[in-house]
């Protein structure tokens, strides 16, 4: 067994085509970022992964076994998936509750389950808010404690959807640290993500979609020479040159705004 | 969660002498002896023993009476239709642009014994709950024998009532900076009917991502909530409920006649 995930010839469509002709593979121990446009299908394949969505034609396989409707519990225990909005994702009246869920839903003991929730929200950094409501936690914090309540479960593959988007740089090196933690341990990850820091410093392989198709997929060294990755996590050398150019222009505070602004 | 729904506690807190269970079924026990008690006078007697039992139970009132006050138009409503409604002893006539209105004396009388039954029920049952955190609601509910599905509800509802609400505020302070205020009563109409539809279809969004996390987690229609059982403190509990009912039906009526 190589991989965590192997996906063939995947295609979905929700109007109309979502994700077409994706295949890709995340080996074992491997963290891959996917890259694209909103819109570009990266949620959809995270859900068609874990069988929230059910694909058009294709397969798809977690550790050597296939995503059918019979088999979804098993493969949700393998695999955690982390919502981009933490909102979405915590539900139950405190912390501790939360990050119990899914474990008791296992139907681990008492102690067992005891044992996780302090496991999950230690790594986390975050066991002294066991007992606060879930609607009482910054942003930041409701986002490490919807990754607790996955890593509880203890997942061998994490999906993790934008998993910066809205935090601060501390929220930021605590998430990073935390996934660091697991990857030691063997994880394998895949995560999407807009930045171009992360496709340099934190993937060991890219792929990029477009419009729901494979346009990269490959190491993440050699990604950011190809035009098309570019496109897609941000050619900051343009946009620098375009307010440098804008900034140049000299003020028009009289001219106020309306339908005469240039572009 | 105060603040929009129950007076319920949060975070996870030191449990208290009687068992939620106990405490729940006693607070709707202690609601259903008010509601067959008939004199006003010995309803407003059951209300101040509430309040002093409550209070002697380190009651959070000001949760609890601003949570009941929100429902002063529903009790207004009887107190003040009953009068209008009900009997046939005539006490005096409220002329309107429509033809006089008679006030009946049977009706001023229901009137008040409702209004008062409606006031101490409220306060008897929030004031329970305000002992309880939703955990415990919810084992205790669990404890009675409530369906996994209606418990499965209720939390998420309890849970998520609260965003929706926020995030209604949010919309109605954007509405706010961008002049809603003096738009003509047509485009404020129209904007908050617009606010409404945004709110429905960002909680339908909303409900299935969550229920899609609940799944990712092995949700299957049950809340994996421990029932918290009953206690031995609970007898004290029932006896307190037996001196209530005692009041209700032999003590205050007594004293109300003497």
């Amino acid at each position: 067994m190589t991989c965590a995930i192997d996906i063939i010839d995947l295609n979905f469509r929700y109007d109309s085509f979502a994700l077409r002709d994706i295949t890709t593979q995340l080996h074992i121990g491997e963290q891959k970022a996917v890259v694209g446009l909103n819109g570009s299908g990266k949620t959809t394949l995270f859900k068609l992964i874990v069988g929230l969505l059910r694909p058009l034609s294709g397969e798809v396989y977690v550790l050597d076994r296939r995503v059918t409707p019979e088999d979804l519990w098993e493969i949700r225990q393998q695999v955690g998936f982390l919502f981009q909005n933490p909102e979405d994702q915590l539900f139950a009246p405190t912390v501790w509750e939360d990050v119990a869920f899914g474990p008791q839903n296992m139907g681990l003991s008492n102690e067992e389950v005891e044992d996780r929730v302090v496991e999950a929200l230690s790594t986390v950094d975050l066991l002294d808010l066991a007992d606060r409501p879930v609607n009482q936690l910054s942003h930041g914090q409701a986002k490490r404690v919807a990754l607790a309540g996955v890593i509880a479960m203890r997942p061998k593959v994490l999906l993790l959807d934008e998993p910066f988007a809205g935090l601060d740089f501390p929220m930021v090196e605590a998430v990073v640290d935390t996934i660091e933690r697991l990857r030691r341990r063997g994880v394998s990850v895949l995560y999407t993500t807009h930045s171009r820091f992360f496709l340099e410093n934190w993937a060991d392989s890219v792929l990029v979609l477009e419009s729901g198709r494979v346009v990269y997929d490959g190491p993440a060294d050699e990604a950011l020479r190809e035009p098309r990755v570019l496109g897609q996590v941000g050619d900051w050398g343009r946009l620098r040159e375009s307010i440098h150019r804008s900034r140049t222009v000299p003020l028009d505070i009289d001219a106020g705004l309306g339908a005469d602004m240039e572009p | 969660m105060a603040r929009f729904l129950l007076p319920l506690r949060e975070g996870r807190t030191e449990p208290g002498p009687f068992s939620p269970a106990a405490l729940f079924v006693s607070a709707v026990v202690a609601a259903v002896v008010v509601n067959l008690v008939t004199e006003p006078m010995v309803v407003l007697s059951l209300f101040f023993l509430v309040l002093i039992g409550g209070t002697v139970a380190r009651t959070r009132w000001r949760a609890v009476l601003g949570l009941a006050a929100r429902f002063e138009f529903v009790v207004l409503f009887w107190v003040l239709l009953e009068p209008i409604t009900y009997g046939q002893t005539v006490v005096g006539v409220i002329q309107t642009p429509w033809g006089p209105l008679p006030v009946y004396r049977e009706g001023i009388r229901m009137g008040i014994l409702l209004g008062l039954r409606m006031v101490t029920i409220l306060t008897t049952v929030l004031a329970a709950l305000s002992h309880m955190t939703l955990s415990d609601l919810i084992g205790a509910l669990q404890t009675i024998r409530l369906p996994g599905i209606i418990l499965g509800s209720l939390v998420i509802m309890m849970r998520y009532l609260p965003v929706f609400m926020e995030e209604r505020r949010r919309m109605e302070d954007a509405l706010a900076l961008r002049g809603l205020q003096t738009g003509s009563r047509r485009e404020r109409l129209r904007a908050l009917g617009s606010m409404v539809g945004t709110t429905i279809d960002r909680a339908f969004t909303r409900s299935e991502a969550v229920y899609d996390a609940m799944k990712l987690r092995g949700f299957s229609g049950c809340v994996p909530v421990t029932a918290a059982g009953l206690r031995r403190t609970d007898v004290l509990l029932l006896m307190l409920l037996g001196l209530f009912a005692l009041a209700a039906f032999y003590v205050f009526p007594a004293v109300v006649v003497l």
